[in-house]
């Protein structure tokens, strides 16, 4: 008699640490995919082609600037595609300060931008439709 | 032992004796308990066997509900930790490589590119607080600020959107109450080590810079640009948000 409630009280803490296991394996894996998704966001690209994309999309070159800058501080020059890329954000930057020297008269650096935005420009590849765009966003004649 | 019929030797395990052929009753006795001792010792050990198999089934769960947990735990703490391992890592190279990184930095600064400068130095996790790029700590600061003030600035200018104009405007008035407060030295000190003549010319070649971009993109004028930096930071929001309505 004492025995069998002894293996009944066993066999009731075995279906506990089953269930104990599946909760655990559950949680393992929500964890090791949290490590992997924290990995690829500090250990790769930072800001990939599809944030770029998005950016040319929402006509927003001052972020692609930005993340032109981060991508290449952290040592990812990036395919074909990603230079292009790159070349729209080098043009949209030298295009910004062209303006802003122009302005001010500063005719040594205006020089200087129009070289980099002409650079930039053959960077470009098929973006480079997008070289009227900012040039009138920028009110560049 | 001796047969208690003819006084003839007999082993314990015969059942009658070999000389007269009588029952040997002690060998009955002992057949039955043999066969008692069996069932009792086959119970027994079938008892153990099942005792001993589900300890060992609740022996090995807890085994794998530790490894489990041991597993849980160390994944957990890499995650947490990424950001410090990652920026730990570039930090010690920074520190290996500090007079290549010096030299990248200078390129920078006699280049004005200041968004290169303050991303590089983000992504090594250069502040100017350790030795190696003590000189370097005020023009980090506004560096960082000039980064965003000129993304905020651009967006501001190319934005279509109310919703972005309102929040980018806010983010400038603010930027700016950070990138001058880095430029004073009496405000934000600089460290012995950057207190120099060198320092003071590059933040005001940025200030010059920011000035330009502002006049030219926030439509304020060189008079009010100048006065910018001594403005409170309300009367600054302002004049930026009247400059930038009345340009629209």
């Amino acid at each position: 008699m004492k025995n069998k409630e002894r293996t009944f009280r066993q066999e009731i803490i075995k279906y506990i640490m089953n269930a104990v296991i599946v909760i655990l394996c559950i949680i393992l894996l929500i964890v090791i995919y949290q490590t992997v998704d924290e990995y690829n966001y500090y250990f790769t690209m930072p800001n990939k082609e599809r944030s770029f994309a998005n950016d040319v999309y929402a006509e927003d070159y001052a972020s692609m600037v930005y993340a032109y800058y981060d991508n290449t501080a952290e040592g990812f020059k990036g395919n074909a595609k990603m230079k292009e890329y790159y070349g729209v954000a080098k043009y949209f930057e030298a295009a910004s300060f062209y303006k802003v020297y122009l302005e001010t008269g500063d005719m040594t650096r205006v020089e200087k931008q129009e070289k980099k935005m002409e650079e930039a420009y053959e960077e470009m590849g098929e973006w480079s439709i997008l070289q009227e765009e900012i040039d009138a966003r920028l009110g560049i004649q | 032992m001796k047969c208690q019929y003819c006084g003839g030797n007999l082993s314990l395990e015969a059942e009658r004796c070999p000389h007269c052929g009588e029952l040997n009753i002690h060998a009955q006795q002992h057949i039955k308990d043999m066969h008692r001792y069996q069932g009792a010792f086959e119970s027994t050990q079938s008892h153990i066997y099942k005792v001993a198999r589900n300890y060992s089934g609740i022996t090995a769960r807890a085994v794998i509900i530790s490894a489990l947990l041991i597993l849980i735990v160390i994944f957990a703490i890499i995650s947490a930790e990424m950001y410090s391992i990652k920026y730990g890592m570039r930090e010690r190279e920074a520190g290996r490589k500090a007079k290549q990184f010096r030299e990248q930095l200078d390129e920078y600064l006699a280049e004005e590119n200041y968004l290169a400068f303050s991303t590089f130095c983000d992504s090594y996790n250069i502040s100017g607080y350790s030795d190696a790029f003590e000189e370097y700590r005020p023009i980090i600061n506004a560096s960082k600020q000039y980064t965003y003030l000129y993304r905020d600035i651009m967006q501001l200018y190319t934005a279509d959107e109310d919703y972005i104009f309102e929040s980018r405007l806010d983010s400038v008035g603010r930027g700016l109450e950070y990138f001058y407060k880095y430029m004073d030295d009496e405000e934000y000190s600089f460290g012995e080590a950057a207190d120099t003549e060198e320092t003071r010319q590059i933040l005001a070649q940025m200030e010059e810079s920011m000035r330009a971009l502002l006049i030219v993109y926030c439509n304020i004028t060189e008079e009010e640009a100048l006065q910018l930096k001594e403005m409170s930071p309300a009367k600054r929001m302002v004049l930026l948000e009247e400059s930038i309505q009345y340009e629209e």
